[in-house]
């Protein structure tokens, strides 16, 4: 329960996830973030203008129509609260800001957890990027999971195996 | 390695069910290990550098040991495996590391024979002589 | 002796934007810290802060101490004196600050209180086991020096500092066996810090207590035991948890042990972390020419701590005679209160609502 240890429930997500059908034509943000904490940078980091608060201490809303599905906001995120997914024919992809060392290879082959550190899935890592700007400032990596398309709402962080 | 992989995800379910009914971790621990174990000195962070700085020797209760110069002198303790730094003056219990910030005493020590010193922010040098304070300290 | 216009005590992010501020408005500034090197704890906070984009939020901390220590350093208008403790104040106006050499002086016309906060502490069997840190020092450890002091951790409360600890241990490469608080709901971590860490696999396990730290010499083992909503232990709910370091996460209070001694006003307020001395919203106490800002006027966090510095560097300067821009001064006020509208803050709000009502004994 959300307000009992932080983690969304489905009810929560609700409020923000993106339509199937939208997750389905091209990468798209969600944010999971429900507290009114005072913050904006996601807003100002988006070059479309897709997220959009009433004052500082507003719920961020992302209008996935705009959305580009550009990441910069993964990346902008302090709390590391929102996510990129994406449905391609029998893939699913989940993008998330990964704070740790060392980084994975692209290609390897994680364990997919979910908001509770369970493993859901074996996940492969697509892509292992930074944006040019945001993260050299803030050395934030961004990792780009390849999930079953089932997944890509419960994925949200992952854990490398130990090498062999 | 797919069957393999099949098992581990059962034992981690089992673990986190646990987990969830709030049980000794048996399972759970042994799947810990799969993190690297981590050295005293941290060689990688994502965020952080350390860049190397010279290495110095000092003296902890008479034994040669290494540091690096002007990290403070309970960090370098705490570097090469020492948690006892001082003894309770009245019942001679272990005292250690604790605040950091030299607030709490804990970490009194006496070094190049001062006794006091506040080791969590008095920086290392080289050939410093440092030992357990045991009482209240006296000046010599 | 020195008679600089204003004095700072703290060179934290209150202090130093207290000093800043002044200094940019032309007044003279001497800044005392304790530690060889400016940015009090900021210089250990590796996580992104949340704010303003246009204030710098999304900066980590150690960006940010970055950031004002050479902005203090290079403003000719600051002598900063660091490594250097305040040890006295004496009630004609003088301070005392001193080195393990020799002493030093001062004699200020407005003075700025920005010590900042000390870790609390809980009771439970050993707790003076070599291996029970306070969450602030294995931060300092590991982030500033870059030493771990043990393998497996165990974090005693829910707040932002034990989840944000938890996470930077895993950073660091070190095994967080959980996070254990009292309460039966989060102590105050921000939903967002508290999932972070969930996801990453450490539990957080409430009403939940610790009992004792037990080994040979340094902790090797802590009991702990469920709680009922009466606070009241659940037999059979034990679990023992195998650490060596076990982190304390409890609170923080207010470091004020200089105001205590200067007799300014305090007033117990549990809402701003214990005793806390009376102060307007400019930071101004009972005492016209001593401000507190920061951490030590109510435990709060390093975004308002700024603020509150800025404005309080501002006033002093201007209760001086300088020429003080009165808009941002005010812009500044707005801005804080826009930062405390949050429901984050309504402990923080009425905690100062309470201490506004109480009377300033002059």
């Amino acid at each position: 329960m959300i307000d009992i240890d932080g983690v969304p429930t489905e009810r929560d997500l609700k409020n923000s996830a993106p339509s199937e059908d939208r997750i389905r034509r091209k990468p798209v943000a969600l944010h999971e973030c429900y507290q009114d904490i005072p913050c904006d940078p996601c807003v100002y980091s988006c070059p479309v203008n897709a997220i959009t608060m009433k004052t500082l201490i507003s719920i961020p809303e992302i209008n996935h129509e705009k959305c580009t599905g550009c990441s910069a906001c993964v990346a902008a995120c302090p709390g590391i609260a929102i996510f990129m997914v994406e449905k391609k024919d029998e893939d699913g992809f989940v993008t998330l800001a990964y704070e740790f060392v060392p980084l994975p290879a692209v290609g390897e082959l994680v364990d997919g957890l979910d908001r509770r550190g369970c493993i859901v899935c074996e996940a492969s890592v697509s892509r292992v990027f930074s944006l040019p700007g945001i993260e050299k400032k803030t050395k934030t990596t961004l990792v780009r999971l390849r999930v079953p398309p089932e997944k890509v709402m419960e994925v949200r962080f992952f854990r490398r195996r130990v090498q062999a | 390695m797919k069957k393999e992989w099949h098992v581990y995800l059962a034992c981690d379910k089992i673990a986190r069910l646990l987990v969830s009914l709030e049980m000794n971790l048996v399972c759970f621990q042994t799947l810990e290990r799969r993190w690297p174990t981590p050295l005293r000195r941290i060689k990688i962070h994502p965020i952080l550098t350390f860049p190397p700085k010279p290495k110095v020797q000092f003296f902890f209760e008479g034994e040669q040991m290494e540091g690096a110069e002007g990290e403070p002198i309970a960090a370098a303790l705490v570097a090469n495996g020492i948690s006892t730094f001082r003894e309770s003056v009245d019942l001679h219990r272990p005292r250690g590391f604790f605040c950091a910030i030299g607030n709490c005493s804990s970490c009194l020590m006496v070094v190049d024979d001062v006794p006091n010193v506040r080791t969590c922010i008095v920086p290392l040098h080289q050939g410093m002589r440092v030992q357990v304070q045991r009482d209240k300290g006296v000046l010599k | 002796m020195k008679e600089p216009d204003v004095l700072v005590v703290g060179g934290g992010p209150a202090g130093m934007n207290a000093a800043l501020a002044a200094a940019e408005s032309g007044a003279s500034v001497v800044l005392v810290d304790r530690f060889a090197k400016l940015g009090g704890q900021l210089v250990k906070q590796t996580h992104k802060f949340f704010g303003w984009a246009d204030r710098g939020a999304g900066a980590r901390g150690i960006e940010l101490a970055q950031k004002w220590s050479h902005a203090v350093l290079a403003q000719p208008q600051v002598e900063t004196y660091l490594g250097k403790e305040m040890i006295g104040a004496y009630r004609d106006g003088i301070w005392l600050v001193a080195d393990q050499e020799k002493y030093i002086k001062i004699k200020p016309k407005r003075t700025v209180i920005a010590t900042g906060a000390s870790e609390k502490m809980i009771l439970f069997e050993n707790n003076d086991l070599p291996g029970v840190y306070g969450a602030g020092a294995v931060q300092t450890l590991m982030n500033s020096y870059g030493i771990l002091p043990g393998e497996h951790y165990l974090i005693v409360g829910s707040g932002n500092v034990g989840v944000i600890v938890a996470y930077q241990l895993l950073q660091a490469g070190a095994v967080v066996r959980a996070v254990i608080d009292v309460l039966p709901r989060l102590g105050g971590a921000y939903w967002v810090h508290a999932a972070k860490i969930q996801r990453a696999g450490i539990p957080i396990l409430l009403q939940r207590t610790i009992t004792g730290v037990y080994g040979n010499q340094k902790v090797e083992r802590a009991e702990t035991v469920g709680v009922d909503d009466k606070f009241r232990l659940i037999p059979g709910t034990e679990r023992t948890f195998r650490v060596d370091v076990v982190c304390l996460a409890v609170g923080l209070t207010p470091l004020s042990d200089l105001l205590f001694e200067l007799g300014i006003q305090e007033y117990y307020i549990p809402e701003l972390g214990g005793f806390v001395p009376w102060h307007d919203q400019t930071g101004r106490t009972n005492r016209k020419d001593l401000f507190v800002v920061g951490d030590v006027s109510g435990i709060e966090e390093a975004t308002t701590a700024s603020l509150q510095g800025r404005i309080a560097g501002l006033t002093a300067a201007s209760d001086l005679g300088y020429a003080v821009d009165e808009q941002m001064r005010r812009r500044l006020i707005e801005a804080l209160a826009e930062f405390r509208c949050s429901t984050l803050s309504q402990n923080v709000c009425s905690g100062l609502d309470r201490l506004a009502g109480k009377e300033a004994s002059q």
